[in-house]
């Protein structure tokens, strides 16, 4: 009987009946759903203290309306705008170094005969991404110490004096760009490594009976078959370029003041006024605007995709 | 995987060596820092002191685990904290997070895409570190291990991932137990989770590599050294030097010989990473499988 009704509400019934049949799913679904509530979505509520002079006594809804206060403070620092540099360069390199890398790597894998060594090489690949920047910080500074660190150990036994690595601010961007795509670079190239597992093979071999070599195969079969993905990794890489990677910058620089005017971004900037120094309002003024540039450049980019590709359904949404 | 079509000629013969080569050697990349850390954490520090550190160990030396392991200091503290922090997020976050997903790859659910877009957004929106840091003290749950574990209950693009691959199942097994009289939580738990066990497996790693190496979460949102986990520890060793000293309790007994200050940090990379490499092997080939089938259209 229970059962009738129940397939009875999920035929062509009114919402409510609907409602009412899917009750445990909604149930189901609760726990996840109050969680991104209260964490979420309750601080995103919470920026509204960019525009306040926030006292902890008062609290986010108690403390009184500045309008612009805060953001005109964050925008006369210098210390802001060096980090808003800090943050493009650092990220544009980035992306100008590790969207073709990754790309470049799949490719590679996918030209291995040997699938035993393709499969080690890959798993290996991975392994990276799954360690704490705290770590591979750990690495860099292995490589990197003056005194007893594996570059300079091998500069003095060919006969070349070691150097102070970490008191030279002007390579430091090139250093995080470099970890970072050592660190992603294999884990970027699995999408792709799924997209072309999925190519029909048949397209291989048709185009191999009229005569492409295997060059022609990659350039007119895997590489137009993954066009759709570039593009969504592009939009998804462009829309965080101003968002600067805190784990990574934190756990790499901060012990060295001398790097911050090189590598400081703005997020470890917003962290620094913030919560080390306890300007509240001025730093949630600096995420606001930091949240707002991102949220535009995403539709922008988004929406560049598709008129670029003339195509409706390209892009993220 | 490459077809193998026709001869090859001697360009590509170029080409298949050169790969072989680039690919070696960037797998050698990956595999040095990791020999360099393990071996120093076995090397007796005044060796390494002299001689800089190297690939292989030269002179082995435990001492510095013997400082790390003593009991009552920070250290096990933290060992204990990132345990508790990791076992009890990774459970939690798999419950919700397969219920969630499960629900949203209902087609017909109502209001299905307004609950997507709902977790979605929070893939690319955040209030940000300080409003977050207010709004969990006003909880009252900052400054504990409850934010640590609870901070990264759904992550979304691991929520969506979850839900392509409920859809990919065939939908006949639904209808089936529903006929067969099941409630909705019968078949989600005893006919769904079944065929999951590749995608659960990555969630486990997935997740538990969350948690174990998260760090940010103490540093935006904790300050005491009870609720410390392992990985902030590490930040902090680099960060100041004297906390070398206090974490493992060795600046009080002098006895004890010199400090390994590089062997205790490279001895705590391995404490931390060790977990990691020995069970990533065996996960591998599950997340693989997960991310191919999950994240066809994320």
């Amino acid at each position: 009987m229970r059962l009738q009704t129940a397939i009875q509400a999920r035929g062509r019934s009114p919402l409510v009946k609907k409602l009412r049949s899917y009750w445990p799913i909604y149930l189901m679904m609760l726990p996840g759903l109050v969680f991104l509530v209260l964490m979420r979505y309750v601080p995103m509520y919470g920026l509204v203290m960019a525009f306040k002079k926030f006292t902890m006594t008062k609290g986010i809804f108690g403390s009184p309306f500045v309008g612009l206060a805060n953001f005109e403070v964050f925008w006369g620092s210098s210390f802001f705008w060096s980090s808003f540099r800090n943050t493009l360069i650092i990220n544009s390199f980035r992306l100008l170094v590790s969207f073709p890398a990754s790309i470049i790597l799949a490719l590679l894998l996918n030209e291995l005969y040997n699938q035993r060594f393709k499969k080690i090489v890959q798993t290996i690949s991975f392994l990276p991404y799954f360690l704490s920047w705290v770590i591979v910080s750990m690495f860099t500074y292995s490589f990197l110490a003056s005194d007893f660190g594996y570059v300079n150990v091998i500069l003095r036994q060919l006969g070349y004096e070691g150097r102070d690595w970490y008191l030279m601010p002007h390579i430091w961007r090139g250093i995080l760009v470099a970890t970072n795509v050592w660190k992603n670079i294999g884990w970027g190239c699995i999408f792709y490594l799924a997209a072309i597992a999925n190519i029909n093979p048949e397209l291989y071999e048709a185009a191999f009976i009229d005569g492409a070599g295997r060059w022609k195969r990659v350039l007119h079969i895997t590489i137009p078959s993954l066009s759709s993905m570039f593009l969504i990794v592009l939009i998804i890489n462009i829309s965080f370029i101003l968002v600067g990677d805190f784990e990574q910058v934190w756990a790499m620089t901060s012990q060295y003041s001398i790097l911050k005017a090189n590598t400081s971004v703005l997020s470890t900037a917003i962290y620094e006024i913030g919560l080390e120094k306890g300007f509240f309002g001025q730093a949630a003024a600096m995420g606001f605007f930091n949240s707002a540039l991102m949220a535009t450049i995403l539709v922008g980019a988004n929406y560049l995709a598709k008129v670029l590709t003339g195509n409706r359904q390209a892009g993220l949404f | 995987m490459v077809l193998r079509l026709g001869r090859r000629s001697l360009g590509e013969r170029v080409f298949d060596a050169f790969n072989v080569g680039i690919l070696l050697l960037m797998t050698i990349s990956f595999i040095i820092p990791i020999l360099i850390t393990y071996s120093s954490s076995i090397t007796n520090e005044v060796v390494l002191l002299k001689e800089g550190y190297q690939i292989l160990p030269r002179d082995v030396s435990f001492a510095a685990y013997k400082f790390l392991f003593r009991s009552n200091n920070n250290v096990m503290t933290t060992i204990g904290n990132s345990l508790v922090i990791t076992l009890v997020g990774t459970s939690f976050s798999i419950l919700v997070t397969t219920m969630l997903a499960y629900g949203l790859s209902i087609r017909d659910l109502p209001f299905n895409r307004a609950l997507t877009l709902f977790v979605v957004f929070t893939m690319y929106f955040s209030g940000g570190i300080i409003p977050s840091y207010i709004v969990y003290k006003g909880y009252g749950i900052s400054n504990s291990l409850i934010v640590q574990f609870v901070i990264n209950m759904v992550n979304p693009f691991f929520m969506i991932i979850m839900r392509n691959y409920y859809a990919s199942l065939p939908h006949d097994i639904v209808e089936s137990g529903r006929i067969d009289g099941a409630n909705e939580f019968r078949i989600f738990s005893s006919i769904i989770l079944p065929l999951c066990k590749p995608m659960l497996a990555s969630l486990v790693i997935f997740y538990g590599v969350l948690y174990w190496n998260d760090w940010t979460t103490f540093t935006f949102y904790c300050s005491s050294t009870s609720v410390m986990p392992m990985p902030v520890l590490m930040q902090r060793m680099m960060r100041f030097a004297d906390e070398i000293l206090v974490a493992t309790g060795a600046g009080s007994i002098p006895a004890m010989g010199i400090v390994p200050r590089e062997g205790i940090k490279m001895s705590l990379v391995v404490i931390i990473t060790l977990p990691i490499i020995v069970c990533y092997p065996f996960l591998q080939k599950y997340f693989v499988k997960g991310m191919t089938l999950g994240a066809v259209k994320g």
